[in-house]
């Protein structure tokens, strides 16, 4: 059996492709079979280096400028006709914004199925996954029995681990049978969130209890102490408080975080949808009945004006008790 | 999924090409079907109107109908799927965004606009709602008997289907909000040889092409693409409106077209999900559900130390 995984990168090849590379590596491993994998982009030489330790036999190179951005309508018959050569048993990629309906044309040229946004992935004679329903309130087993099939992953959902220091091979692949009917105009820039909130290891979101848009630096605030980017609840957006790219739900964005502080949200099942399955829940709220409590790992009921600055606060202090005790310890 | 006839007793057997007008650019009623040696993959490719100004603008919004978020689940006796007995269905939440963004197109570029769905009561429900809200046309397309069709079967039922009335724009949501199985309109896209976008914000449709701003991972992108394409939608393209009193009722006796797989030349082998279901399980995480005590400085200080020290994550 085969497996190759579809890299995404952005300048660097995304975190989640990595883990997409990490799974499937297991599986593999265990099975006997082969793990390749094929890079969209422009001018990635020095990749190879960075897939050490992977398991990787070959990397393939999608190499041309119009991938900077990722391309549906150029990627696909170029990966499809990698895919008839290859003859995977399975393909994986990232279950990201571009990831998902760039695995879907290529399953629909391909014929094969595909199971998307998996938590896990096993084998069992064929992909074993497991696969959120119903806005993560269920989880569905099953396997995908086709010769072929393929599976995207959810990010953030395992780490990343190295083994080794097998370098993968390289083969450079043409962009072949191209239609090139979508012109891009214009690339829209982040929105000064570094990390897509669909990858990000901790959030921290604002609910129709920050209010006006002018309370909500505090919350940028917190974000910069603990190194997290601003989610919203649907509630804040449709007031017009947050821009609707923040929108953690099911009408927004699934995230998977390490860490999910949940600031004056209620906890709304459209909203525990989009955030369920995080690490960690902490939640701020003044009443002590909110769903929120209901799901959180850590709560502090209270005034979120008070609370938020002073979390804040409380990670600078941390920094310079924990300096002491050492310094303490040192001169003992 | 109920495959045999719906309880309303107002949809009928009703040919497809006997709703809405004839196609204008020749073919006969559906289109030319024709292979492009360019895409030997494509199933059902039909000719592009790029080069003609577009005399009648069709478009099709593609709908589903999926139980109330709100309902309360449980998993089927066995414990294979989500049992949807007795369940309040309602419009997927983003296909709304898709309808109104159809009958927007109308308004501003003329055609016609008809709705299709897959699935049994649930699927006739939704296209009532889009009757309602000013649609032209509807149809259901039935599923197969037999197991519940996977994303590709659903696709390749829907493209043939698409197909045969020849779009130039095929509207979607961005995803189901019960299977999430987030690839049946892109699947239909590739199915028909159509360029396709995903998650779009802002459409404008004019002429021959279209210009909308996808929505990409912590940022976006304004693409310009020939038609026909197939754009599936995000929430917040505009604003859905509500269908009138006057308008539902009239709505339910407008006809609805009614097609199987054998209508559409597909048979239930080429529809035979690939994809076994093992079970289906609640998804609970135990939380801890510890509140922390104390005033507002301690309780802080506390949380930050169980973050740090106990949890490991700052």
């Amino acid at each position: 059996m085969n497996i190759l995984v579809i890299l995404e990168q952005k300048g660097m090849i995304l975190d989640c492709s990595l883990e997409a590379l990490v799974a499937a590596g297991e599986v593999a491993h265990r099975e006997g079979g082969r793990l390749d994998a094929v890079l969209l982009g422009p001018d990635q030489r020095r990749a190879a280096e960075k897939l050490t330790g992977l398991g990787i036999d070959c990397l393939y190179h999608l190499d041309d400028p119009s991938l900077t951005v990722c391309r549906s309508d150029i990627a696909v018959p170029a990966l499809t006709a990698l895919c008839r050569e290859l003859e995977p048993s399975l393909v994986v990629s990232a279950a990201t914004a571009d990831g998902k309906p760039l695995t879907s044309a290529l399953t629909a040229r391909l014929g094969c199925e595909l199971a998307q946004d998996c938590v896990s992935l096993s084998w069992q004679n064929g992909p074993l996954v497991e696969k959120p329903i119903f806005g993560g309130r269920y989880l569905m087993k099953m396997v995908l029995t086709g010769s072929s099939s393929a599976v995207t992953l959810r990010p953030n959902t395992r780490k990343v681990n190295r083994s080794g220091d097998n370098t993968p091979r390289v083969e450079i692949r043409s962009l072949v049978g191209t239609k090139d009917r979508i012109k891009v105009v214009a690339v829209a820039a982040a929105l000064g969130q570094e990390v897509a909130l669909g990858q990000a290891k901790i959030i921290v979101a604002g609910g129709r209890g920050v209010g006006p848009r002018e309370n909500w630096n505090i919350l940028r605030n917190l974000c910069k102490a603990v190194g997290g980017t601003l989610g919203a609840s649907r509630a804040a957006v449709d007031s017009g408080w947050a821009d609707s790219k923040l929108q953690v739900g099911q009408t927004g964005s699934v995230v998977t975080p390490d860490l999910y502080i949940a600031c004056g949200i209620s906890g709304a099942i459209q909203h525990e949808a989009g955030m369920r399955t995080s690490k960690i829940i902490v939640a701020i709220n003044r009443d002590p009945d909110a769903s929120i409590f209901s799901f959180c790992d850590y709560g502090l009921v209270g005034d979120l004006f008070e609370i938020v600055p002073a979390l804040t606060k409380a990670l600078g202090i941390q920094v310079e008790e924990s300096l002491q005790t050492t310094h303490g310890q040192n001169t003992t | 999924m109920r495959v045999d006839s719906p309880h309303d007793p107002l949809v009928e057997d009703v040919a497809l090409h006997e709703l809405g007008r004839a196609s204008t650019h020749g073919g006969g009623p559906f289109g030319h079907v024709h292979k492009d040696p360019t895409n030997p993959d494509g199933i059902f490719p039909y000719s592009s109107k790029n080069q003609q100004r577009l005399e009648h603008m069709k478009t099709a919004v593609l709908i589903k109908g999926v139980p109330d978020t709100e309902s309360v689940l449980e998993v089927a006796p066995d414990g294979k799927s989500v049992s949807t007995e007795g369940l309040t269905f309602i419009m997927n939440p983003y296909d709304e965004y898709a309808l109104e963004e159809a009958i927007l197109v109308r308004e501003r570029s003329g055609g016609e606009v008809m709705a299709v769905s897959m699935g049994g009561d649930e699927a006739d429900k939704v296209l009532r709602m889009a009757l309602a809200l000013g649609v032209d046309s509807a149809a259901a397309v039935r599923p197969p008997g037999g197991s519940e069709p996977s994303g590709l079967g659903v696709s390749k039922m829907l493209a043939a289907a698409l197909a045969r009335w020849a779009p130039d724009l095929v509207l979607a949501g961005r995803q189901a909000v019960d299977s999430e199985g987030s690839q049946v309109p892109e699947r239909v896209a590739e199915l028909l040889d159509m360029p396709h976008l995903s998650s779009v914000t802002n459409l404008d449709v004019a002429d021959h092409r279209l210009l909308a701003d996808c929505e990409t991972e912590g940022g976006g992108v304004r693409v310009q693409v020939g038609l026909p394409a197939l754009v599936t939608v995000q929430k917040g393209i505009n604003e859905p409106r509500y269908p009138t009193l006057p308008a539902i009722i009239k709505a339910r006796k407008l006809p609805i077209a009614v097609l199987s797989a054998t209508d559409l030349g597909l048979s239930e082998e080429q529809l035979s999900p690939g994809i076994k279901v093992l079970g289906v399980v609640l998804f609970r995480k135990e939380r801890k559900g510890v509140i922390i005590p104390g005033d507002i400085e301690q309780g802080t200080i506390e949380l930050v130390n169980i973050l740090r020290h106990r949890e490991r994550i700052l």
